[in-house]
């Protein structure tokens, strides 16, 4: 690794840490680097299953509850015209007995409704999507994105996620979810360099290629970290040095780490190997 | 009573269709006056949102009971709105549909 | 036709590696592969024959026809997703960000909006016994829930009514593709891991399983990495009702034989015995 500083050093940047699969090791990396920077933002955009937390520990946290707007029929004005049912591409209004009924779970929030029923019938209605917690955790400011179970999309928790970092005071690293979707594709845009975190199995490849065309979409500066390495004699790695593509760290496959991890505990309070490991990682993309 | 059953082709005696939201056709029994009615299904090829389409379809026609093979949980809610009965069907001909539910040996949807 | 779902919440707790081992000992009718953001399961499948493929499309996305605008900025003003912004005053929609509710469509004045198909993944088909189903979501594309509701659709429409059982390998997290995935399941097998992620993230994908009133069985994964928290788990699934089907331990050989498309079952292992018990709990319980 050398000590060049690939993000400019005195502006605050974003990195996004990514992987395609799930389970190499994007939160392990995130949280672990986070706490060797000093004042940093972990913004934990895994709004369907967010983990930071579990080793970050954040304390004070205020609790935001995000809400996304959604109409509800007054049944008196319903005259029944059908205009928003058949207005709405999500199939979230029904006719029933004459009267529109909203299936608040299918809707979007779009508004298209509003602006198609001729009697104002539908009312919006604020209804809760999911949370942001906010807290700090020695100086890690910790915000984590939580979207309530049997919602369909957090994309509403992330959008608000991502706009409290719009102009960060400090660098921002955010914990992306897993695989490549429209919630990953929002944390790419945003992200001034992104790493891939991946780890060094057939299926590991696999979901790395993927991650790999979504960087390249949105021409993001990028590096690749391997996780779990055992040996040279893995796909990723040969593919990276066949498409001279930078591998910027690997870290071997030690049980040890493991079983820290499983305990919801931080390597780099354990052990000083991991402390150096993820400075000198820090000091490679931000420059000190 | 109105009573529904998925078809799989445009005929009174054609075997039941797979699924509910994909049946290309209904057949729609009143159980007062025995009329039978045999209605076309739009939706059945719709790329996204058939099940709760078709579900709609059975409000518009004021459909009470439907015997189905399994129906999703968002077509579910719809017709749950509407006091829609769901019985769930084993039996691929209608006549011995229609005796089973009627002898109360479908199971209910939940 | 009985249908077992293979889910977990966390990313990379084996979801795969076990339900190719079920397929290869169960021989189910049909079996499909729900991840459509990152689909593995064809990796071990063994499956080299023919199949088909077909385009994907989701809703239809905006397309303005610059000719007819007039420049009156409606567009952009009433889109809820941000998708459209004006450059020297002409809109410019941005197809990602598109959620194809047609809002546009109805305020602008002059009729320059329609909404054109928009290509979002690829499904696959192998048309020969056993039914394998699959499908791949296009980097950065949303509608993940309709392609795994197509992708199951495809299977279905194969297996013949009578059939006995499909199995279907799920995606991680707890949104719209493991929401689209739930519906029509008899049986939910979460696969989890002994970590502090594991746990957490398994709390929330059964209380978005609950929600769908989903029958659940949990089976651990690499159990004596961490035994406390396997001990947790189990707790838990006691206290909650999950039926505990059954833990693999840890064994060094499984990245070995995945790597080599093969199943924990094809070769011989710990983790692939342990599978053998597992698979014999999970299909009893299916039966009744």
């Amino acid at each position: 690794m050398n000590s060049m500083a690939i993000l400019q050093s005195g502006t605050p940047s974003k990195l996004a840490i990514l992987s395609g699969k799930g389970g190499t090791g994007k939160t392990f990396v995130a949280t672990n680097l986070a706490s060797v920077m000093g004042e940093v933002f972990y913004v934990d955009c895994d709004v369907e299953e967010p983990n930071g937390s579990l080793f970050l520990h954040p304390e004070q946290e205020s609790v935001e509850r995000i809400e996304v707007t959604i109409p509800r029929v007054n049944q008196e004005k319903c005259s029944g015209c059908r205009l928003c049912v058949d207005t709405c591409k999500f199939n979230a209004i029904a006719l029933v007995q004459d009267k529109a009924v909203v299936l608040e779970d299918m809707c979007h929030s779009c508004g298209a409704c509003f602006l198609v029923c001729p009697k104002g019938a539908l009312v919006s209605t604020p209804i809760e999507n999911g949370v942001i917690r906010t807290g700090i955790s020695n100086q890690i400011h910790v915000l984590t994105g939580e979207m309530l179970p049997g919602k369909e999309s957090g994309e509403p928790i992330l959008h608000a996620l991502l706009k409290k970092i719009e102009n960060p005071p400090h660098t921002v690293i955010m914990d992306c979810p897993p695989g490549t979707g429209c919630l990953v594709t929002e944390c790419v845009r945003e992200a001034d360099y992104c790493m891939i975190v991946t780890e060094p199995t057939l299926f590991g490849f696999h979901d790395f290629l993927r991650a790999l065309d979504l960087v390249h979409h949105y021409k993001k500066p990028f590096g690749i970290l391997i996780n779990k390495w055992l040996n040279p004699n893995n796909q990723v790695e040969e593919y990276a040095l066949a498409y001279e593509l930078p591998i910027i760290a690997k870290i071997p496959f030690e049980k040890k780490v493991s079983r820290i991890y499983s305990t919801g505990e931080l390597v780099t309070n354990h052990d000083s190997k991991y402390r150096i490991f993820f400075q000198n990682l820090a000091n490679y993309l931000f420059g000190k | 009573m109105k009573i529904a059953i998925p078809l799989s082709e445009f005929r009174e005696n054609s075997s039941i269709a797979d699924s509910f939201g994909r049946a290309k056709f209904f057949l729609i029994i009143d159980s007062s006056s025995q009329d039978k009615q045999l209605i076309q299904n739009p939706y059945s090829e719709s790329q996204g949102g058939a099940g709760l389409k078709t579900a709609q379809l059975m409000i518009d026609h004021h459909v009470d009971t439907l015997l189905s093979p399994r129906v999703g949980q968002k077509a579910h809610s719809v017709l749950r709105l509407a006091n829609v009965k769901v019985f769930l069907t084993q039996s691929i001909l209608v006549d011995e549909m229609i005796q089973a539910w009627a002898a109360g040996r479908l199971p209910a949807d939940q | 036709m009985k249908q077992l779902l293979i889910l977990s919440g966390k990313g990379g707790t084996g979801k795969t590696t076990l339900a190719s081992a079920f397929i290869r000992m169960g021989n189910p009718d049909g079996f499909a592969d729900c991840d459509v953001e990152a689909p593995n399961l064809h990796l071990v499948s063994g499956r080299t024959d023919y199949f088909e493929s077909e385009e994907f499309f989701g809703l239809d996305k905006a397309v303005i026809d610059l000719d007819k605008c007039l420049q009156c900025g409606k567009c952009a003003e009433h889109c809820a997703f941000g998708a459209i912004r004006m450059e020297k005053n002409m809109p410019i929609v941005d197809s990602m960000a598109c959620e194809g509710c047609g809002v546009c469509q109805i305020v602008c004045p002059n009729d320059a909006v329609t909404m054109q198909p928009n290509r979002v993944g690829e499904t696959a088909v192998f048309p020969d016994k056993p039914y394998f189903s699959t499908a791949e979501l296009d980097i950065g594309a949303g509608n993940s829930g309709r392609l795994v509701t197509e992708v199951k659709r495809k299977m279905k429409e194969k297996t013949s009514s009578d059939a006995s059982w499909t199995i279907i390998d799920g995606s991680p997290g707890i949104g719209c593709p493991v929401i689209a995935s739930l519906s029509g399941a008899d049986l939910v097998l979460m696969v989890t891991e002994p970590t502090q992620s594991g746990i957490s993230d398994l709390k929330r994908i059964v209380d978005t399983a609950r929600h769908f009133r989903s029958l659940m069985a949990v089976c651990i994964n690499k159990w004596d990495q961490n035994r406390e928290l396997s001990k947790k788990i189990e707790e838990y699934c006691f206290q909650e009702k999950l039926i505990m089907v059954g833990k693999i331990p840890y064994d060094s050989k499984v990245g070995k034989i995945l790597n080599q498309g093969k199943t924990i079952v094809d070769e011989f292992c710990r983790a692939g015995i342990a599978a053998r018990k597992i698979y014999q709990k999970t299909i009893t319980l299916l039966g009744s």
